[in-house]
């Protein structure tokens, strides 16, 4: 048997390095606010509405709008990232082919075209990479790559900062209410990503204290002893953020932690994984995700924090439950106290799949996923509303919410949108 | 009993010149994509490599209002022509291929850059125009078809 361990210094790109702004074609001047009108509206201007837009205008879908709450093309996402100082994604090369079947420029060779800006390690990775292995890809390579993939397919011309209040089906058309703007839409597109855990009822008791925060909060610089909870790889962030700064830190599990390259396991990025989610029974898949979107961090964190613990920086607290958490620390569940000065809570994510944007009913969620078409990714009870992202776990697995799972869903929604489009069309004739 | 072969590998090297990475990854791409970027770049001076191959997939995509794919193909074709008469000029050929791309990348590219003084259909005004030439010269045939049709077959819908 052969063991891999990444190197902790593949963690390790630069980021914001001054890479070439590449001169962008310039759009004619436009109203502050996005049209009245659209073939389709796409909510959400991440990783998974680039892909959806950029896919669209393949099919010559391009009356599209855009509309993102945070403004420019993964915006939001990138904030997230850099909140966390996260340099590497651990979505490989592979998984960033560009729009399927168009030979748009691949990610890999986007990155090989920037030769002279990667390091010794980043061109390593392209290496491993085009041999078959697993890479990482560094940040600020992806942030490049999304310019470039907006620039060519219009996205940045179409896309309008602003929030959506409500979805509505209207008879044959979707109206989309937003901050100051209404569009009505043929279909709709939602991209909405996934948003922070907050903590179980019961482990506050009233008002959260400023010694408690989020992992996508700032920590404030001068906290001596961080106390982390959470096994993924957003906690793995914040603790090496923290021994980085010399604080001394409690990591507290719950579980025990795992180590692993990808997000989830790799067949769920093939049609082989993908298909044990196809028509097999809703509590089968319950039972599948619940096994398979495990918190789980990259296995180049293992050195650091193997180290850290031996030496005494870093105290993990396996396998145990919480109680409460309070501005002095966290109470475990066997009755143990954990103190530090300030508490970062990564309890992962919860995804977004309509609900306070769609009505209720037409969402039809079940056990916190909602009610999807399995050929098309529509909502069932609003045939002209889609979903992408980690929305569509319960279709196509728990690698939905990744890269890879963003290009599947693609395929099948866009494919859906331009066919209505082209009908209307023609049936406008 | 003990494998008979010797399974270990090596990978391609990561120290080669930028342009050589990027030339061998032009050496994959389509005839028409590499008379574009010729095009593009000599018409620009300033252009490196990249500039010129992401200007390209612009072009391709039909989102830049001053220049068309088929244009800059055009532009591609009449350097070409030019550059071909120095080819016969420097009696320079490719002569023996190597089957290692980045050798093969090196050896045309220097042959280009040799010639480049004493050939003016030759000369390069800047990297990006060089590395383009030597990715059409390595497609020597394919890119002279393609330059002698006129025939510029939209890639992409749109």
């Amino acid at each position: 048997m052969t063991t891999f361990v990444p190197h902790p210094r593949l963690l390790r790109s630069p980021r914001h390095r001054a890479w070439p702004r590449y001169p962008e074609p310039a759009f004619p001047a436009r109203d502050a606010m996005p049209p009245a009108s659209a073939d389709v509206v796409i909510v959400g201007a991440g990783p998974a509405g680039l892909a959806v837009a950029a896919a669209l205008w393949h099919l010559g879908v391009h009356d599209v709008v855009l509309v993102d709450r945070d403004g420019p093309p993964a915006a939001r996402f990138l904030d997230r990232i850099d909140q966390l100082d996260q340099r590497v994604l651990r979505s490989p090369y592979e998984h960033h082919p560009g729009v399927e079947g168009y030979r748009d420029c691949e990610l890999r060779d986007f990155a090989r075209m920037h030769w002279s800006l990667l390091t010794e390690v980043e061109r390593r990775e392209i290496r491993m990479s085009q041999a078959g292995h697993r890479s990482v890809v560094p940040v600020d390579v992806f942030e490049a790559y999304c310019r470039h993939t907006a620039a060519i397919h219009r996205v940045t011309e179409r896309l309008w900062s602003g929030e959506v209040r409500s979805v509505e089906p209207d008879g044959d058309r979707v109206l989309v209410h937003g901050n100051g703007f209404q569009i009505s839409a043929s279909q709709v597109v939602l991209c909405l990503g996934e948003e922070r855990r907050d903590a179980p009822a019961g482990w506050l008791a009233g008002p959260r204290p400023k010694e408690i925060g989020y992992w996508d909060e700032p920590v404030p610089p001068n906290a001596g002893r961080e106390v982390v909870v959470g096994a993924g790889l957003t906690a793995a962030h914040l603790i090496h953020n923290a021994l980085d700064r010399g604080a001394r830190v409690e990591w507290v599990t719950r579980g025990d932690e795992r180590y692993q390259c990808s997000d989830v396991n790799a067949s769920f990025f093939r049609a082989e994984g993908r298909a044990r989610f196809d028509g097999v029974l809703w509590d089968t898949r319950l039972a599948l995700m619940a096994r398979e979107r495990r918190a789980s961090v990259m296995f180049e964190f293992q050195p650091l924090l193997r180290e850290a613990e031996a030496d005494g920086r870093l105290t993990v607290h396996r396998g145990t439950g919480i109680r409460a958490v309070t501005g002095n620390g966290v109470g475990l569940a066997d009755g143990r106290q954990v103190g530090g000065d300030h508490v970062v809570l990564a309890l992962g994510t919860v995804p977004s799949i309509g609900t306070g944007l769609l009505p209720d009913e037409l969402v039809g969620a079940r056990d916190g996923w909602p009610d999807l078409d399995e050929r098309t990714l529509a909502y069932r009870r609003a045939p002209q509303v889609f979903a992408a992202g980690a929305a569509a776990c319960m279709v196509l697995g728990p690698a939905a919410r990744n890269i890879d799972g963003h290009r599947v869903a693609t395929a099948r929604i866009a494919a859906t949108v331009a066919a209505h489009v082209r009908d209307e069309a023609v049936a406008h004739v | 009993m003990s494998e008979p072969y010797d399974t270990t590998f090596s990978l391609p090297s990561i120290d080669d010149d930028p342009d050589t990475e990027v030339g061998v990854l032009l050496m994959g791409l389509g005839p028409e994509r590499l008379l574009a970027g010729l095009g593009v770049a000599s018409r620009d001076p300033t252009a490196d490599p990249a500039t010129a191959t992401l200007l390209v997939d612009q072009l391709r995509h039909g989102v830049r209002p001053d220049l068309t794919f088929e244009s800059a193909v055009a532009v591609g074709a009449e350097r070409w022509r030019v550059a071909c008469d120095g080819f016969v000029a420097a009696n320079l050929s490719l002569g023996l291929r190597s089957a290692a791309l980045r050798r093969l990348w090196e050896s045309a590219a220097g042959a280009i850059a040799a010639h480049a003084d004493a050939v003016p259909q030759l000369r390069t005004a800047g990297a990006a125009e060089w590395v383009y030439l030597t990715a059409c010269w390595l497609r020597l045939a394919e890119i002279t078809r393609i330059a002698e049709e006129h025939v510029v077959l939209p890639e992409l819908p749109s």
